[in-house]
Parts: C-alpha cells; sequence; structure tokens
C-alpha cells in the first residue's frame, strides 16, 4: 500500500497515491478550530483529536469523505487527482446541509458593511461586503448570529446546523483556568473578572471547548447536541452512525422512522450493523 | 551358527567403476561367502542393468536362494527395482535387503581404500546378519477415492484441474484469492510471441469455472489435511465474501456507489479499487467481494443491489470433502525488491520492479498502457535490471529463476512496440534464454535497437531535480564503470516460494528444498511425485517455471494422479507395527505416539489393534513400548539388533554407528556421496525409516558392543516424513538416554542427536569429521569405559 501522510505547519495531507492516480485527504490547519465534529463523525476512528489539534491515523483513514462534509469550517477536503471526492454524497449516503446564510441583497444599504464589522470581530472575515448588491460568505463561516444581530435591515438568516444545550457551571472550573474562552471560534464564552462567561445564543455547538476543558468530567461545561440539520437524509450508515454520534440516538431513531430510511433500518439490522434500539 | 533353512545369496555390484575404483569387488565378495547362512556369491558389473537382474533370478532358482542382497547402490534408487526382480523369481519380494556401498562408501572415502574395504566388508555383513532374519510379508492393498484435489488455481492449477476433471475424475479446485489466475492473469504479454495473456487464459479460466466435474472454491484455504494415498481426507475453509454467491449476478452497481477507494492489489497497488470489487474483470467465478477491514459499512452497496446480495453476517464455512490424490499447484511469489537496499525501490519513485511494470504496460492497467511515470511524464529511457532477488547469496536465494532473462527482453520489446524511440538497456550478468523461441526473441531485440550491457548493477541513485535513476555498474566486457541517467529502472523479480509454502509443507507433510521450493521425489525420474504417495507438484512450485513449463507439469502431474485413481486400488508397504497381545498391558503410550491414528485402544475389551493401511511404517510405536508388545515388520528388533552386532564385531571402539531415518540423513548421506564430500570410513549406517523408530536398548547395544560412538540422525524438527518421530527421537535419546548413560558410565558425549536433511550432504560429512576427530581424540580413554547395564530388554539377535 502506498498510503502516506505528510505535514507542516499549514496542512496535513494523507495520500493514497496510486500511479497515475492520486487520492488524497487535506487538512488546513489554519482553518481547523479544533472541535470535535469530524472525530465524532468519522466511521473508522481515524480522527486523532488533542488539544494540539486534529491528527488523522493514515492506516485508518479510508477517504470516505464523511469528515469534509461534516467539517463546520471547510478545513478538510477529500480529493481524487484535482477533482474533490464526492462519491458519497453523490450516492445519497451523505445529505448536504442548509446554506450557511440567507442574504437578502435586495434590503442591503449603500455602504453599510455592518455585517462584515461584527465578524471580524469574531472569527475573521467569513462574510465579505463586494458592493452593496454581492455579498460573500466563505466556508469560514461557523453559522454563529453575529452578522445577523448586526444587520441593521434584518436582511441575514442564519440557518445552524446543531441545536443542544450548554452550560458552563463558573464555580466548578480550575481557578484561573480560561481554556474555552481561548478556542471558542465564536467568542460566544468570554472572561469576565476572572470568571468565565457563556453568551448562549452564539454557541454553535462546535465543541471546541469540550475538547480542551479540563474538569468536564467535574461538570464545569457541559455541553449536548440534540438535533442536526439536514437537507433530508441520507441514505447510509457513516450517515446514521455521524447522526447518533454528533447528536443522540433519538434523533438517530427519528431519522430511521423517516420513511427515507425504513429500508436502510431493516437492512442495518438485518446484517448487524447496528443493533436495535 | 549356520542355519539350514536360510539360503542367502550376496550379489557383489562393480558399478561400472563407481565402486571397484575404491572397493575391491572381488575381495568383498570373496569375504561374503564366509558369512553365515551364505550359500552363493556373485558378483555383477551393473546388477541393476538385465544381466545383472538376470543373474540374480537364476541364482535364486538354481541355488534355492530364498534370502537375496545386493551390495550396490543406495535402496533410495534401486530397492524397488530388486524387490520386484526377486519377486518375478518367485521370492517374497521382503526377503531382499540391500547394502549400499557406493554413496555411503565408495564415493565417500576415496582416499582411504583399506578403511573402505574393511567397511564395504562390514556393512554386507550387517546386511547378510539382516537378510537372513527377514521375513515374508504381503502389502496391504487399500482402495483408492476417484476425485482429487488441486491447491492453487494459477495457470497450473486450472491445468490440472482441467486435465483430472476431463478424465472424468471429480476436482476440487481450491483458490486462496478471490478469483483463480494467479501471477499469470496479471502479465500483459506472454513471451516469446508477445501474445495478450489474459486472451489467451481468459478461456481458460472460463472453462475451470464453468467444467462439469470441477468443484472451483475460490477465496477459500485447505486447514486441515489427514489420511494418506486413495483416501485423504481435506478441510476446506471458505472466506466469507459477504457477498451472497449464489443472489451476486455480478452487475457491479455496488461498486460505483461505494465511497472507498483502496489500492488494488491485481494491478499492483498501482490502480484503485472500491471496498467492494470484483479482483479484475475477467476474474472467475465474477463474484464481488467485500475488504470488510476496509469497509465503512455505510450500506450503500446494500442500497444500490437489486438482489438484497450482500450480507455483512457472512461467517466462514467449512467443507469436508475425501480425495484419492492431491495436487500442489501454490505457485511462487515475486522477490519483494526492498530487500535489495542499493536498488533503493520504495524509495526512488522510479524504480519500480517487473510486476508493476507489467500493469503499467498494460492497457487495462493503471495508465492504460502508457510508460508513463508517477510524476506523469513518459519514460524515454528505461533500464532493466536482471537477477534481482535470484542468483544471490545475500539474498539467501542462490538459484537463476528462468523466466526473468526472457520476461526483461520482452518487457523491452513491449517498450519498442509503444515507442520505437525509446531507448532501452538490460543490465545482466548472464543472458538466460533457455527455452524454445527464446533466443530469437533475444535476437530480435538486438535488431530492434536494446542495449544489452554486462554487469550486475552495484547501485542505483537518485538525481533529486528530476527523479531521474542514476545506475552505477561495471561494465564487465568493457572493464569499465559507468554512470547512465535513466527515466525509470525496472528490477526484474525472481521468483521464490510463496509465503504459504512452509504452512503447505507441514500440512500435507511434503518436504522443501533449502530454497524452500517443495521437493520432487526424484529430481529427474519423478520431478512431479512428492515422497507423499498420492500428492503432486504442479507449476511453480516446485521450482521456478515460465508459463509452458507449469502447463507442462500440471498435465505431467494430473497424469500421475490419474494413476492410482484409475486403478481404484494402491498398495501399502507391508512394513508396518504390529502388536503381541500376550505382551500388551494395553497402557495406551502406542496411540498417543502414533500421528495417524493408525493404533486403536481399547480399555474395555482389553486389547490393542493397528490398521495396517493407516500405518505409515514409522516404528515410533515399536521403540517406545514398554513392554516391547510392537514389533515393525521388516525392521524388528531382532533384525537391527543382529546389525549393530555384526558391525560392531571387530574393531568397535574405531566405529561410529549412525541410525539414518529413511527420508532425510538417509538421504543427506547419499546426497554426500552423490556430490563426492569425503569422510572418514568408520561411520557404518544403519538404515531405519523414521528415527522414531530407535530405541534406548539399540544405543545401549551398540555400547554395550564397544562402538566408539553413535548418531541418531533425524530430520529437521518440523520436517519427520511421519510428522513428530522425531519429536519422540528427541525426547527418548537426546533427553533421557544421557543420564542413563552418565550412570552407566559411559560419557554421555559418546552419544550425539544431530539433525540431517535430505540436502544437507555437506553438512553430515563435515559431522562425521568432526566426531571422528573427537573419537580419535579420546579413542583409549573411552575404550576403556564399558557400559554395564542391569534390567534391561533383552532381545538376543538369534539366528533365524
Ligand atoms: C513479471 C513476470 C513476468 C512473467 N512473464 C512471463 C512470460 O512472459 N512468459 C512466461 O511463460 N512466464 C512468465 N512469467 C512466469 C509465470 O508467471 C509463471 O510461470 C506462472 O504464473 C506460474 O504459474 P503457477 O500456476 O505455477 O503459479 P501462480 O501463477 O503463482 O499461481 C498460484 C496460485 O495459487 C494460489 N495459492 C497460493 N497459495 C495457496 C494456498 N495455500 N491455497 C490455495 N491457493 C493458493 C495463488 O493465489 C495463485 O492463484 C512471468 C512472471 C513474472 C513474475
Ligand atoms: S533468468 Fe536471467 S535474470 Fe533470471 S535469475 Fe536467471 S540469469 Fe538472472
Amino acid at each position: 500500500m502506498q498510503i502516506s501522510k505528510y505535514s507542516d505547519a499549514k496542512r496535513t495531507v494523507v495520500d493514497n497515491r496510486l500511479w497515475a492516480m492520486k487520492n488524497s485527504l487535506v487538512l488546513e490547519k489554519n482553518m481547523c478550530i479544533v472541535c470535535d465534529v469530524c472525530s465524532k463523525a468519522c466511521p473508522m476512528e481515524a480522527v486523532v483529536l488533542s488539544s494540539a489539534g486534529v491528527d488523522i491515523d493514515e492506516k485508518k483513514c479510508n477517504l470516505c469523505e464523511v469528515c469534509a462534509y461534516v467539517c463546520p469550517t471547510g478545513a478538510i477536503n477529500i480529493f481524487s487527482d484535482k477533482n474533490k471526492k464526492e462519491i458519497l454524497r453523490q450516492s445519497g449516503g451523505f445529505p448536504s446541509f442548509p446554506k450557511k446564510l440567507e442574504i437578502k441583497v435586495e434590503k442591503c444599504p449603500k455602504d453599510c458593511v455592518e455585517c462584515e464589522k461584527a465578524c471580524d470581530m469574531t472569527t475573521g472575515g467569513a462574510i465579505k461586503v463586494v458592493s452593496h448588491k454581492v455579498i460573500d460568505v466563505s466556508e469560514k463561516c461557523l453559522r454563529c448570529v453575529k452578522c445577523a444581530e448586526a444587520c441593521p435591515e434584518g436582511a441575514i438568516k442564519v440557518n445552524p446546523v446543531f441545536f443542544g444545550d450548554i452550560e458552563i457551571n463558573a464555580e466548578k472550573c480550575p481557578t484561573g483556568c480560561v481554556e474555552c474562552v481561548d478556542v471558542c471560534p465564536t467568542r460566544a464564552i468570554k472572561e469576565k473578572n476572572g470568571k468565565v462567561l457563556l453568551e448562549k445564543k452564539y454557541c454553535v455547538f462546535c465543541g471546541a471547548c469540550e475538547v480542551v476543558c479540563p474538569a468536564k468530567d467535574k461538570g464545569a461545561l457541559v455541553m449536548k447536541r440534540n438535533i442536526m440539520v439536514s437537507n433530508g437524509d441520507g441514505f447510509s450508515a457513516i450517515w446514521t452512525n455521524a447522526l447518533e454520534k454528533l447528536t443522540s440516538t433519538k434523533s438517530l431513531a427519528a431519522a430511521y422512522n423517516s420513511i427515507n430510511s425504513e429500508k436502510l433500518r431493516k437492512l442495518a439490522l438485518e446484517s448487524q450493523m447496528v443493533e436495535e434500539k | 551358527m549356520t542355519n539350514d533353512d536360510v539360503r542367502v545369496g550376496v550379489f557383489v555390484c562393480h558399478c561400472g567403476r563407481n565402486i571397484a575404483a575404491t572397493v575391491d569387488v572381488h575381495a568383498v565378495a570373496e569375504y561374503a561367502k564366509t558369512l553365515p547362512n551364505v550359500v552363493y556369491v556373485k558378483e555383477n558389473i551393473y546388477t541393476c542393468a538385465e544381466p545383472g537382474q538376470n543373474e540374480i533370478k537364476a541364482g535364486i532358482k538354481e541355488h534355492n536362494l530364498n534370502r537375496v542382497v545386493v551390495a550396490a547402490c543406495s535402496p533410495k534408487l534401486h530397492e524397488p527395482t530388486f524387490r520386484e526382480c526377486v519377486a518375478e523369481a518367485g521370492l517374497n519380494k521382503y526377503l531382499f535387503e540391500m547394502v549400499n556401498i557406493r554413496e555411503h562408501c565408495s564415493w565417500v572415502h576415496m582416499r582411504d581404500r583399506e578403511n573402505t574395504m574393511k567397511k564395504a566388508c562390514d556393512l554386507v555383513k550387517s546386511g547378510v546378519a539382516k537378510a537372513s532374519r527377514l521375513k515374508p510379508l504381503e502389502d496391504i492393498t487399500v482402495g483408492v477415492e476417484k476425485a482429487a484435489m488441486v491447491i492453487g488455481g494459477g495457470v497450473a492449477g486450472c491445468q490440472a484441474a482441467l486435465d483430472l476433471g476431463s478424465m472424468g475424475f471429480k476436482t476440487y479446485l481450491v483458490e486462496r484469492e478471490p478469483s483463480i489466475g494467479g501471477i499469470m492473469a496479471q502479465l500483459d504479454k506472454t513471451l516469446p510471441t508477445l501474445d495478450c495473456s489474459i486472451c489467451i487464459l481468459g478461456p481458460k479460466l472460463v472453462d475451470t469455472g464453468k467444467h462439469k466435474n470441477i468443484d472451483l472454491i475460490a477465496n477459500a484455504e485447505v486447514k486441515n489435511v489427514s489420511g494418506y494415498v486413495g483416501n485423504f481426507d481435506v478441510e476446506v475453509e471458505i472466506k466469507p465474501r459477504y457477498v451472497d454467491d449464489v443472489k451476486c449476478n455480478g452487475c457491479g452497481a455496488c461498486v460505483d456507489v461505494c465511497p472507498v477507494i483502496l489500492p488494488n492489489k491485481y494491478d499492483m497497488n498501482l490502480k484503485p479499487r472500491k471496498a467492494i470489487y470484483a479482483s479484475f474483470a475477467q476474474a472467475v467465478p465474477l463474484r464481488f467481494n467485500i475488504d470488510v477491514d476496509r469497509c465503512t459499512k455505510c450500506g450503500l452497496c446494500m442500497k444500490a443491489c437489486d438482489k438484497h446480495a450482500i450480507n455483512f453476517n457472512q461467517q466462514p464455512k467449512t467443507r469436508n470433502m475425501r480425495v484419492g490424490t492431491i495436487i500442489v499447484a501454490v505457485g511462487c511469489e515475486p522477490f519483494d525488491a526492498t530487500r535489495k537496499k542499493e536498488y533503493g525501490y520504495g524509495k526512488y519513485e522510479n524504480v519500480i520492479n517487473s510486476m508493476e511494470f507489467e500493469r503499467i504496460i498494460c492497457a487495462s492497467g493503471p495508465t492504460g498502457g502508457e510508460l508513463v511515470r508517477k510524476d506523469g511524464s513518459h519514460a524515454k529511457k528505461v533500464a532493466f535490471i536482471q537477477c534481482v532477488g535470484s542468483r544471490d547469496e545475500k539474498v539467501g536465494n542462490k538459484y537463476c529463476s528462468l523466466y526473468c532473462c526472457a520476461a526483461s527482453i520482452k518487457q523491452a520489446m513491449l517498450i519498442k512496440e509503444h515507442d520505437p524511440d525509446a531507448q532501452v538497456a538490460i543490465f545482466y550478468m548472464d543472458m538466460r534464454t533457455h527455452g524454445k523461441g527464446y533466443e530469437d526473441l533475444y535476437d530480435r531485440a538486438r535488431e530492434a535497437g536494446i542495449m544489452f550491457i554486462r554487469g550486475r548493477p552495484s547501485e542505483i541513485k537518485e538525481n533529486s531535480k528530476n527523479k531521474n535513476v542514476v545506475v552505477v555498474v561495471e561494465n564487465t566486457l568493457m572493464n569499465e564503470i559507468m554512470e547512465e541517467e535513466f527515466d525509470m529502472a525496472v528490477l526484474a523479480l525472481g521468483m521464490q516460494p510463496t509465503e504459504n509454502a512452509k504452512r503447505i509443507s507441514t500440512l500435507l507433510h511434503i518436504p522443501a528444498d533449502t530454497s524452500g521450493f517443495f521437493m520432487e521425489s526424484h529430481p529427474k525420474l519423478k520431478p512431479v511425485d512428492t515422497p507423499i504417495d498420492g500428492i503432486y507438484l504442479a507449476g511453480a512450485s516446485a521450482q521456478p517455471r515460465d508459463i509452458k513449463d507449469s502447463v507442462m507439469s500440471a498435465s505431467a502431474a494430473a497424469a500421475r494422479a490419474g494413476i492410482p485413481m484409475t486403478a481404484g486400488k494402491v498398495s501399502v508397504e507391508g512394513i508396518t507395527s504390529v502388536v503381541d497381545l500376550s505382551k500388551c498391558k494395553v497402557c495406551g503410550i502406542c496411540a498417543q505416539r502414533c500421528p495417524y491414528g493408525a493404533i486403536t485402544v481399547d480399555t474395555q475389551k482389553n486389547t490393542t489393534s493397528v490398521l495396517g493401511a493407516s500405518c505409515k511404517g514409522c516404528g515410533t510405536c515399536v521403540a517406545d513400548c514398554p513392554f516391547g508388545a510392537l514389533e515393525q515388520n521388516h525392521f524388528t528388533d531382532e533384525q537391527i539388533f543382529a546389525q549393530i552386532d555384526a558391525l560392531l564385531e571387530e574393531e568397535p571402539e574405531k566405529k561410529i554407528v549412525s541410525f539414518n531415518c529413511n527420508w532425510c540423513s538417509y538421504a543427506g548421506a547419499d546426497l554426500a556421496g552423490v556430490s563426492r564430500f569425503q569422510y572418514p570410513a568408520n561411520v557404518r549406517i544403519i538404515r531405519v525409516m523414521c528415527s522414531g523408530r530407535v530405541s534406548k536398548d539399540m544405543v545401549l547395544r551398540a555400547f554395550e558392543k564397544g562402538a566408539g560412538m553413535v548418531l541418531v540422525a533425524p530430520c529437521h524438527p518440523a520436517d519427520c516424513h511421519y510428522i513428530s518421530g522425531n519429536v519422540w527421537a528427541k525426547k527418548r535419546i537426546d533427553e533421557q538416554l544421557r543420564a542413563t548413560l552418565q550412570k552407566s558410565g559411559v560419557e554421555p558425549r559418546r552419544l550425539r542427536f544431530f539433525y540431517i536433511s535430505a540436502a544437507e550432504g555437506l553438512i553430515y560429512a563435515n559431522l562425521i569429521n568432526e566426531m571422528n576427530k573427537e573419537l580419535q581424540e579420546n579413542l583409549e580413554k573411552w575404550k576403556g569405559q564399558k557400559l554395564v547395564r542391569a534390567g534391561a530388554k533383552k532381545v538376543e539377535a538369534k539366528p533365524a
């Protein structure tokens, strides 16, 4: 096998190089927010997650594409030669997610850059006003609601992917610990007077805080995703696996029960790919 | 001592000058006349030739002989010949004994005529002593199942199966991979005619798959084999494909949707396949498999499959069958080029091996047949490096792989065919184009402008700028060191035994030679038989072979396997064990010793019985019976003791008694003879079928009679022809007997236990040299050590 991996300051590449064809996974480190979404969704458990960052175990990785689909910032891409490899989605195995932002540009006042300013303060330029008719939204956008809040005309609609619960019990935090504040990509968590403060409405349930929290076992931070929003269902165990791991068995059951997945559920049960719930 | 009923005739062979040059045959004959029971002695120039055989027959008739001794070559060569000869003269064939004065005497002591003479006389005496005690025996006849198994479905295995199937025998073809085809299915064109490999192989695979007498069991391995010629019981495990064989119609819809891309082994990992795949387009059977280890279990294939053929629940299946004969056609494996570090394979991207080349130049390969480098550019200047992993002691493969010179010329021609302007050079030590039409190919290649440069490259370097390879070589014809840059280097891989050859070898009890290829029963006269009756070799499993030779050997093996199956019966030698129930205490030790389950111990009925057809005649049970209740026909205690006594009558302290097993060390000593490896003449070999037959009493008897040293030489640990005889010999002789010797006042050093294989003639000769040196140094000291024994099993070497 000619699977190799190399890593530098910018990216990690898993390269499955066949003579004239190159299949690869490219992880852009500067875009990675070190959340846990890909690691949970990966069916091969090939993502090695640590507070230092995301690493891929090239011996396990199958280049099955799921991490590329779920990554909130588009930091991971899978290529087959120069093209994006999207067999899983094309075969109906994985759904797409709702468009990040829906912007009614016709409402935009001339010269208004409020959204851009609001975003700049947080995730660093995911939304860009090219002209008052053209507004670019990059993959970096995390679906926090800051631009929408800042828009004087209410022209922006944000479509979240995750819904859930999050709680920070500051009294349980180790004194002086601000790990979560440092990693929160949407600055939903702030520090005030040496205390950690959560603004729930900005939370996108990426889970980056959970990755670093040293006291999560003690209950300092509790995060639970309940629902994952997608455009329809994927017909594959990769999808159901991602659902189960990322949200809850409840929503998995919901997916199974949707008419579309009935056949899959039966097949999956038959072949013991999943256990009966 | 003379017993009137026993009339021994001795025939001493000159073997032209082979024996007579070193041994005074006439004097040996004169000596034989003085031996007890001998009534007739005759010298022959060639005893085995027709006149010689006629003299034996005449002797038997005219002198009323009832025992015959032939002192000539190795019984491994001519015992069957002479047995038949005496049988034709009306004597029971077991009343014949052979004395080896060629391989074990004249050929190995060419510089010491005096002691060679003494040895020859001793050996004849020992032979006569045994012959006088021989009993008539009958062969055991067993029925033969009219079904065969072929293991391995390369071109050889398919040919063998087709031949057997067409003869009308039910044939099970077991292939480890999901499809049959072997290496040939991966080749682009075949030499010398450059015709398309899969085009000629494909139809054969299809025929094999649909032949009414062939039961093709692919994706399976043989797990267990028991029984004997005519009646092998085989257990085959079929690995799960996770795709239902019956439901799958081979449409391939599943492949399109599978998101997992993996390298395809068939394409030498150069081309992708999915986690669900068929090995190649022409695969037989054309069924899909799921690589479960790499499958994400996404289930998309399930959705795509209309036939509901996908089933992750499949478990390995076991099938049992009884077959009369087995053909081993497991093929060979190309050498792993990463072991030749100096050629940078695996490190430099433009150093590839010959198998990869076959895929790259093939139209169905990763580049559609274009000779494209990894970086996408065309290779215009290519070097072939010969003998990579062949003729190379450093990597342990001394042999020539035979096919690769011609195969590289073929590959070079293919480059020229694709691109007449390409420059091709072949670096070789010797060009060996041995086959029919191969030399023509060589000529055509030279005409086509392919360069042949004599010299084995010492190194391949990489030009880091353009990734070109630089071949460093001493051109031995021009006597100059050259460094030449090429776009690509192709390593012509040697062939070596498959990695599972060892497992097959233990499973079937068929020995392998020093290079790991299975050994033929006789390299010239029985080239497709193994030493085990009913098991035959086909294709590259016995030695590197090209396709034609593989196919030829396969047809030969099928023909050989057809013999017992057509006859419907085979006879098994009558040299089996027998129980004396009056002495048997039903302790069950013998049943534990028997690896063939031939002994049944019934404590209820208080009896022990031996099933003759299953008994292979190793004699291990006999040697370990604490009550002396077992005896091995033709190798009785009485006979062997008589041999020991005869050999040690004179100057025993100067002699080494060597117990050699028929299959390994006896053959090893034969090999020493054939190779003329010289060693001292004071060693006296006693042949037993297995080292397991050598009892403690035999060794003690030898020391009692004053032997200087005793050697017990079994097969190497895992190689015992009788599976475990040597293990018991080791326990009994090597581990237990030394203490007894110590107690009895004999230095344990005087007993040696040393593994010798049939290929270790030189090691045997060296061992005897070394033992003799020690014996000479301690001669006086050891002479004084008398073995004192109390309560030993008493076997008198009574006259017959
Ligand atoms: C690069 C290259 C080029 C060549 N070019 C030519 C050429 O042009 N012309 C030519 O005449 N020859 C050529 N040869 C040689 C040719 O490939 C061999 O002669 C031929 O493949 C030998 O056939 P086989 O059936 O004996 O062995 P194989 O082809 O090796 O087949 C053995 C089969 O047994 C199976 N097997 C192995 N172990 C087991 C097991 N335990 N149980 C069940 N099945 C098992 C294997 O999977 C395989 O299918 C070339 C060889 C190489 C490497
Ligand atoms: S056939 Fe030629 S290349 Fe192959 S081992 Fe023999 S000499 Fe070397």
